[in-house]
């Protein structure tokens, strides 16, 4: 039998991710009946101090195509380790001010070990190899370029 | 033959460009264009860059093609 690959898909969404965004991804998931355990985790925008001068927003932007493959790996080895029934990603392109959500990861399996330890994966997964940058914009209008560490 | 230069995040900003296309009249490896690359600001020499040949990382020496595409890609910082 000839296996079909799943195309890649857009993850990114323009601006910050909203919670109505968030809820309904969890409503879609009510006819799915044999999952158990949902696994979320948000990214949110931090007002860090740097040099006595606030971030208040991620102007963040991508090389897409890249990045949209690199989900989609990252998808495929997620779904080759963990036994999940469904895995979203979901990535902020633009401008997120501090407080709003730039990231929204979303696993969903049977029992909940599967789901949790796949997020913990996958997060490290993104912040390693997608080609996303990110300007730290500062209250005064400077701004300097976020490092993953 | 003719290739793509695309430019991301700090690297855009620096050179003040997204993009170019350049014609090369001989044979040139990746390493020889991201020489060639560096030398066009001192500001780019502190930063860590990766780059992508065709939207692929690209650890190694490797000659170019013509219509090849070249991603010059700052240090990653989404999630």
């Amino acid at each position: 039998m000839e296996i079909k690959k799943n195309k890649v898909k857009n993850c990114f969404i323009i601006g910050p991710i909203s919670s109505n965004f968030i809820g309904n991804s969890i409503a879609k998931h009510q006819t799915k009946k044999n999952i158990g355990a949902h696994q979320i985790f948000l990214g949110q925008v931090r007002a860090d101090q740097i040099n006595n001068k606030e971030v208040i927003a991620i102007d963040y932007s991508a090389q897409e195509e890249m990045a949209n493959k690199v989900f989609h790996d990252i998808r495929e080895k997620t779904f080759e380790k963990f036994d999940l029934t469904c895995m979203h990603i979901h990535h902020s392109i633009g401008v997120v001010n501090a407080g709003e959500i730039c990231l929204f990861v979303f696993a969903s399996s049977k029992h909940r070990k599967n789901a949790q330890a796949a997020i913990e994966y996958l997060i490290e997964e993104i912040k390693s190899k997608a080609p996303i940058f990110g300007k730290e914009i500062f209250e005064d209008k400077t701004h300097q370029w976020k490092i993953n560490t | 033959m003719k290739i793509t230069l695309k430019y991301y995040g700090e690297i855009s900003e620096i050179l003040d460009k997204k993009e170019e296309t350049i014609s090369l009249s001989t044979i040139v490896s990746l390493y020889d264009l991201k020489k060639q690359f560096l030398a066009k600001s001192v500001k780019l020499n502190s930063i860590a860059i990766n780059i992508a040949v065709n939207n692929e990382l690209i650890d190694q020496d490797v000659y170019l093609k013509n219509k090849d595409v070249i991603s010059f890609l700052p240090p990653f910082a989404g999630g």
